[in-house]
């Protein structure tokens, strides 16, 4: 079953026209990369999938129940309840975004105990086990300025992972940081796709999105230009434009 | 009247300093708050009447406003007034005077927290005010206490413009003293200085603990 299906989406931030009738549905278990170049649409598009940012028209469906969809004037309208949508889904930002008056353990927990209105004790025993699996088990009292940037990307990973979503969003989860804190992000991501999470991540890693990924797009210009395995798409490339950027992306 | 008893008068007076002061605070701190969410109003004729109170607050003398405070219910209204209605006017006057400015400082505090803060608190499914009260408040409250020492200040000094409306405060008191046969003279006011800078001291010791309190997180 698809665990996200965007249908059509078109998106204009005034008469800047960023996405262009794109559609993409992503499968059960599956990891999904997005590549591009910059102001491609990419970002745009995961934050229309996390509501975000609202599309102009299109649909979106979550488990098969839809969020938004084309109504009758050919403008998108979303459900009248977007809350349980949020629980199907969670979104890493590049700039991690944790709350900086709370501990790790605090940012982890807080969401799904006073949103999810789940039992206290429970939730912090799975988060610490979380926090543990991440190799942030000893800096579960830390404060997000105590940390280096990479173990705030991880705990941000934590946060959204506690919250069991059936797809996670990564924002270019690495951009923020630098070469050796990108590994030890990109480690614990790998951990994830083996544990068969579904993801669609946003990158600019490309030997990361070759690895790891069951299915690589490629945007630019609001479109999709290019998707297939990423053998395909990084060692039998069709398009020119798609040609070109790799070949930038190599130099650089 | 010798130093001693002058001192013990001021003393006594400086009570409805501190009643005047500690009411305005508890008053307009909460206040600030609302106005400053009528001035983020949906509606565009509260945003706009929330401004021109802001701006007349912030525009005509604090004394002009607690004289308009006392007078306009009385005179131009005809309702009848309390018998300690100086007392009452000159605090309302003070709150809705002081929560023009702290609605000011808290829209700046308010404003420059990083937008990912929301979204973050949105993509987890906290509703608005849970995101307004857990994740947006306590990190408004670290940034605006230094602006609102500030302000915290300035009040305990604005005090003395209690006089205006006949309440005797601490400075009220000093200066019928002052003025009064066989006074201490000058001292008077050496004394009312030196009863202000104390407590301001003791105000800006308190805020910079509450400061101190809120460093454990950047």
């Amino acid at each position: 079953m698809n665990v996200l299906e965007m249908q059509n989406i078109s998106k204009s931030f005034g008469s800047n026209h960023v996405l262009k009738d794109i559609s993409i549905s992503v499968d059960k278990g599956e990891v999904v990369s997005i590549i591009g170049p910059s102001g491609s649409g990419k970002s745009t598009l995961l934050r229309i999938a996390t509501f975000l940012e609202t599309l102009d028209s299109g649909s979106i469906s979550y488990m098969g129940e839809y969020a938004a969809r084309t109504g009758e004037n050919g403008k998108a309208v979303y459900a009248k309840n977007l809350k349980p949508f949020r629980k199907d889904f969670g979104l890493v930002f590049q700039n991690f975004n944790l709350f900086p008056h709370y501990t790790v353990l605090k940012n982890v927990m807080d969401a799904p105990v006073s949103v999810l209105k789940r039992d206290k004790n429970e939730v912090r025993e799975e988060c610490m086990e979380l926090l543990n699996k991440m190799g942030l088990g000893d800096k579960w009292d830390f404060y997000p300025c105590q940390l280096s940037g990479g173990q705030q990307q991880r705990a941000s990973i934590v946060r959204a992972l506690a919250m069991k979503p059936e797809i996670l969003f990564f924002d270019e989860p690495t951009s923020a940081l630098d070469p050796e804190l990108t590994g030890e992000v990109l480690k614990v991501i790998k951990q994830l796709v083996e544990e068969k999470m579904t993801m669609v991540i946003v990158t600019h890693e490309m030997s990361f999105a070759r690895a790891v990924s069951d299915r690589v797009v490629f945007m630019d210009k609001g479109v999709i230009v290019e998707q297939g395995r990423p053998e395909d798409v990084f060692g039998n490339t069709q398009s020119e434009r798609t040609r070109q950027f790799l070949q930038n992306y190599n130099n650089n | 009247m010798s130093v001693g008893v002058m001192l013990g008068q001021l003393a006594y007076a400086f009570i409805n300093t501190l009643i005047v002061f500690f009411l305005t605070l508890i008053g307009s701190l909460p206040l600030g708050l609302v106005v400053y969410f009528l001035k983020k109003s949906r509606f565009w004729i509260i945003r706009k009447l929330t401004e021109f109170y802001i701006s007349v607050m912030r525009g005509t003398p604090l004394m002009l406003q607690l004289m308009v405070v006392y007078f306009v219910p009385g005179l131009v209204l005809g309702i009848k007034t309390p018998a300690n209605w100086r007392m009452i006017a000159t605090i309302t006057a003070f709150i809705i005077n002081y929560a023009a400015y702290f609605a000011e400082i808290y829209r700046g505090g308010i404003e420059s927290i990083p937008v990912g803060q929301y979204e973050a608190a949105e993509v987890l499914g906290y509703s608005k005010p849970k995101t307004f009260f857990k994740i947006i408040l306590p990190q408004m409250i670290k940034r605006v206490l230094p602006p609102t020492t500030n302000e915290v200040i300035t009040l305990v000094k604005d005090t003395s413009l209690s006089s205006t409306l006949g309440v005797v405060e601490m400075f009220t008191k000093a200066k019928q003293i002052a003025v009064s046969p066989n006074s201490p003279g000058m001292l008077t006011f050496v004394a009312a200085a030196v009863f202000y800078y104390v407590f301001n001291y003791l105000v800006a010791f308190v805020m910079k603990r509450l400061e101190k309190a809120l460093d454990y997180y950047k």
